[in-house]
């Protein structure tokens, strides 16, 4: 298979960004090849969604 | 492959840790690798030894799923613009094998493997409780 690439003009005017995380890559350039992996081993009790904050006042407030 | 040059205006990063890069310039390979084991325990107040090592985890010495195999595929590339600008880049947190760069990156090979442990007090009306 032949495959063929024209770059032509790039201009990027701002790019933000909070994180660059887990083997994860942010490039300005060319590139040929990128293998990334990341492995996660987490504990099923982080996925138990509840209130961490005490929604309710306690009686001695009121 | 005649490579492009890379400008870039302005670049604030806040912080970086754990394997991560930050390069200008070109490179050839890079190969970061970041192992972590990351304890929660309910209740501690100061920082604490707990006595764990790698090996004692599968997903530090498990093998990747190998990638199904890619087709010869013959590739040229044509530049009609030697530049690549970006005005401003602004990254709050660079972590765990990863990398910021500004040039030509010819082979990025990253991996990065994380085992989290949480020590409960007690978990739903049961007895104390450690989640390895």
């Amino acid at each position: 298979m032949n495959f063929t690439v024209h770059n032509w003009d790039l201009h990027v005017g701002n790019i933000e960004v909070t994180a660059v995380s887990s083997s994860s890559t942010l490039l300005v350039g060319d590139n040929e090849k990128i293998n990334l992996s990341s492995f996660f081993d987490t504990p099923p009790e982080s996925y138990i969604v509840g209130s961490l904050v005490p929604l309710s006042r306690s009686i001695e407030e009121r | 492959m005649l490579q492009r040059s890379s400008y870039v205006d302005t670049i604030y990063v806040d912080s970086m840790s754990r394997s991560s890069m930050f390069e200008i310039g070109d490179v050839n390979r890079l190969r970061p690798r970041m192992l972590a084991i990351a304890v929660q325990e309910e209740g501690i107040t100061e920082k604490g030894e707990v006595p764990v090592e790698f090996a004692d985890f599968p997903v530090f010495s498990k093998q990747p799923s190998a990638l199904p195999p890619v087709p010869p595929i013959r590739q040229t590339t044509i530049h009609h613009y030697p530049k690549i600008s970006v005005g401003n880049i602004s990254v709050l947190g660079i972590a765990a094998s990863s990398t910021l760069q500004i040039g030509s990156l010819n082979l990025l090979d990253a991996e990065a493997r994380i085992k989290h442990i949480r020590i409960l007090n007690e978990e739903q009306n049961s007895t104390p409780n450690n989640t390895l």
